[in-house]
């Protein structure tokens, strides 16, 4: 196998005015090309942090972050965010232009693209997800959904290797949120794209590949969805799961892991179909 | 606030809208200039034709136009009866002390009470037609060649558009903590001025704090997307030069050429 | 005796800086049923939140008026008068931690009781209890509201409106922006404060989730006008219509639906929550 997309060994950050309250210690996790992993916790479990440092906004105290193989530093921030991008949680304080397609305009003039090229990116990004009608619209007409839309967009005119999501469907209401997650699996896929997504949503979790659990700065678990959610936990977990937990301890007969709405549904009517 | 219309956009399709906003700034900024060139009768009969004709190419009625004079109005009076009260010269009419009232100083009136207007009806017509991006790029456009002088023209002009993009914002957010406030029994625009002034704090401090707050996760948006002062960037916006812009800077010289041939002959 | 809220023929607009939006409320009429939980639903721009506004005097009805215990809301209103209406009916706004200004907690909770003329040791006495209402500890209170957690300040916001002691409270989507832990957390404090004073709840919300469980009548709107005002159970047991209104299900609801398609089986009754839908399977002799 290649090089992994992220690369995170021993990760340590405390703030300068405070060393001795480590937000985030020894995390070391890989990702690879193509994969979508879910960092999740609860608040204050430096989730946020973590997203920081990947995209080179704080530097850690210890430890080291290879993007794509190359180290994360003061020097090599710029190269990786040609390829590399975050959406983060506030929709209106990252819509930098005054319309939609200016917004996802302002990362490639920033690398100062030729004009014809920013026009084919744009529109190419904005197809990608959905957005191509609202292009000349202003950000004080557009729903928080449509503005992450942008946003995301942004990323994609980059032609990244890597989208990084800090909390970015937090503020979205559900619909808008599966809509986006929706557009996520498409890209991945589609791109082989690897996301990393920082999130306390557990739909947004269950899409993706791998999780990644974080309590109190250190990694506590760490798996696929279906062996994480499986695992008793504090933690919230999808509907499915606490159906079937609740069967569990009702002494009802149920599937002995996590499944996905879907399959459990297929393993009520199966088994119902046996008795 | 509401009242205030320079400086407002009123969408529209007129042939003033259309223009590219770079001749519309020159064209401003040669009007007012020559307005101070019209120094008899027949220049002050074309600047008062050509402001109207602006104005009604803009297709904007022209109650918009004379509200926008309304917050000036005491600025206007003020300087028109100083005019008009301490010029001396020609026949004179009254005395008192020092004022008195004369030809030269009604005259002297006219020109600047028509300057004055003039200049306010066409900068309307600029502001009111033009989408304040636009004329952020058409000055940006227009200052390019202060760079030669080591001048950020481009970081003023990025500074001016991103405050431009969140006005809409702020006002959404300064109506917002008002109403809570309000909710909780805040009342606004009564009492002493000791106690109106005492009544803003409960606004003017979330205010303060959420900008900085949104200024900084700003900073970081931009940082992570890649803007860098110091480096050259490409332009996505383009301004569009066209047949209809070069004959407005020709209208503009025709006007010039006319006021400075009524100077001569007259 | 709890306070009554009635709306006759309620038409606003609404206006910002340079801004105006039309009929943001179009003919509305409605009277909520005092001492009851209400959630307000609909898609972006229905007019909740003006609904809400309408309520306390914050938007004034162009058209109709609004009718509040014995006093009445219209064009006329003096600013005195809807003080005193706005005493009696709290708000809470979205993201209400953008509101905090005092210097420490406890000064920030006093605010409303002190602008609604209690005296000063009343009022301090209303904001340790209104901080308890709201789970959190006294030692707070001289603490700068700025110095608090994400999820305190939220807290700490909704004290300082749960301290006027209102008959009424109207909340902007009391939960945007908080995890599932924490929204939990939240609607079972204001749950319990509802209980325990028997006073009105009426907020807005897109999450089905908490008008299902915690809700107990349902208010949907469409374009500035109430499409639907009744329990929340017919609500979801209706899915065609909910689609039209761009309504999503609850999690219990939408599984319910699934597994009866799929396997033929029709669950008795309509189940808003993993409880009710593992009775409903049991009953069917499903599990």
């Amino acid at each position: 196998m290649d090089e992994p997309m992220i690369d995170v060994e021993d990760l340590t950050f405390a703030y300068a005015s405070n060393e001795k309250k480590q937000i985030l210690s020894s995390v070391s996790f890989k990702a690879w090309r193509g994969e979508w992993l879910s960092v999740i916790g609860r608040n204050g479990a430096g989730k946020s942090t973590l997203a920081a440092l990947l995209i080179g906004l704080l530097q850690p105290s210890f430890g080291r972050i290879r993007i794509k193989g190359i180290p994360l530093n003061e020097e090599t921030k710029w190269l990786i965010r040609r390829h590399a991008g975050m959406v983060f949680q506030n929709p209106d304080n990252q819509f930098i232009g005054a319309t939609v397609q200016d917004d996802v305009a302002f990362g490639l003039e920033n690398l100062n693209m030729p004009y014809e090229e920013m026009q084919r990116r744009v529109a190419e990004a904005l197809e990608a997800v959905g957005m191509t009608d609202y292009q000349a619209e202003d950000p004080s007409r557009l729903s928080g959904g449509q503005k992450q839309r942008t946003a995301i967009a942004g990323v994609l005119a980059l032609h990244p290797d890597l989208l990084i999501l800090d909390e970015a469907f937090v503020m979205l209401d559900p619909r808008s949120r599966r809509q986006l997650i929706a557009v996520l699996k498409k890209l991945k896929t589609e791109r082989e794209l690897t996301i990393l997504s920082i999130t306390h949503d557990m739909d947004e979790a269950a899409a993706s590949d791998r999780v990644l659990v974080l309590e109190k700065g250190s990694v506590a678990k760490e798996g696929t969805p279906a062996t994480v959610f499986s695992e008793k936990t504090t933690l919230d977990v999808p509907f499915s799961e606490r159906l079937r937990r609740l069967l569990l301890k009702n002494g009802r007969s149920v599937p002995e892991t996590y499944s996905t709405e879907s399959d459990l549904i297929k393993w009520l009517c199966k088994s119902n179909l046996n008795t | 606030m509401n009242r205030l219309i320079l400086g407002r956009y009123f969408p529209g399709d007129s042939v003033i809208h259309r223009r590219d906003p770079r001749a519309k700034i020159l064209c401003g900024a040669a009007f007012i200039f020559i307005s101070f060139l019209a120094k008899n009768m027949e220049g002050l009969i074309l600047l008062w034709m050509f402001a109207f004709g602006i104005m009604f190419f803009t297709k904007i009625s022209f109650r918009t136009y004379f509200r926008g004079l309304r917050p000036l109005f005491w600025l206007i009076l003020f300087t028109v009866c100083l005019q008009i009260l301490f010029t001396s010269g020609g026949t004179l009419y009254w005395r008192f002390g020092p004022i008195k009232l004369s030809s030269f100083g009604i005259v002297q009136a006219l020109f600047i009470f028509t300057r004055f207007v003039t200049i306010i009806f066409v900068t309307t017509a600029v502001t009111l037609t033009t989408k304040p991006m636009d004329l952020t790029d058409g000055l940006h456009a227009l200052l390019r060649p202060l760079r030669l002088f080591h001048l950020p023209v481009d970081e003023w002009s990025m500074m001016l558009s991103i405050a431009l993009r969140f006005i809409p914002n702020l006002l959404d957010e300064t109506q917002r903590v008002m109403d809570a406030q309000s909710a909780r029994g805040a009342v606004f625009g009564e009492g002493s001025l000791f106690q109106q002034m005492k009544a803003l704090v409960p606004i003017f401090l979330p205010l303060f704090a959420g900008s900085l707050a949104r200024g900084e996760e700003l900073a970081n948006v931009m940082d992570v997307r890649g803007y860098r002062s110091e480096l050259p960037r490409s332009s996505f916006r383009r301004l569009k030069w066209t047949f209809g812009d070069t004959c407005c800077l020709l209208i503009m010289c025709l006007l010039i050429v006319a006021l400075a041939a009524f100077n001569l002959n007259g | 005796m709890a306070m009554q809220i009635k709306l006759e023929h309620v038409t606003a607009n609404y206006k910002i800086g340079p801004l105006l939006k039309p009929r943001v409320l179009d003919d509305v009429s409605l009277t909520l049923n005092p001492g009851r939980i209400t959630a307000v639903v609909g898609s972006t721009g229905a007019g909740k939140s003006s609904l809400l506004k309408v309520c306390n005097g914050l938007l004034i009805p162009s058209e109709g008026h609004v009718t509040i215990g014995s006093k009445e809301i219209n064009s006329k209103t003096s600013k005195q008068s809807l003080k005193t209406i706005r005493k009696h009916i709290g708000m809470v706004f979205q993201f209400p931690e953008s509101q905090l200004f005092a210097e420490t907690v406890g000064e920030d909770i006093a605010f409303g009781p002190l602008n609604f003329g209690t005296d000063q040791r009343r009022a301090e006495q209303l904001a340790r209890k209104a901080l308890q209402q709201v789970g959190l500890d006294e030692s707070i209170l001289s603490k700068s509201p700025f110095s608090l957690s994400g999820g305190q300040k939220r807290r700490v916001a909704i004290a300082g409106v749960l301290a006027s002691e209102p008959e009424v409270i109207l909340l902007d989507e009391p939960t945007a922006g908080l995890d599932p832990a924490g929204r939990k957390e939240l609607l079972t404090l204001l749950k319990r404060w509802h209980d325990e004073e028997g006073k009105t709840i009426l907020f807005v919300t897109h999450d089905m989730e908490s008008t299902a469980r915690f809700a107990e009548d349902v208010i949907v709107m469409e374009n500035g006008s109430v499409v639907y005002h009744d329990a929340v159970r017919p609500l979801f047991e209706n899915t065609r219509q909910l689609k039209e209104w761009q309504l999503d299900l609850p999690e219990a609801r939408r599984f319910q639906l699934g597994f009866e398609a799929q396997s033929g089986i029709h669950l008795p009754h309509v189940c808003l929550t993993e409880k009710e839908l593992m009775d409903a399977l049991i009953e069917v002799g499903c599990v």
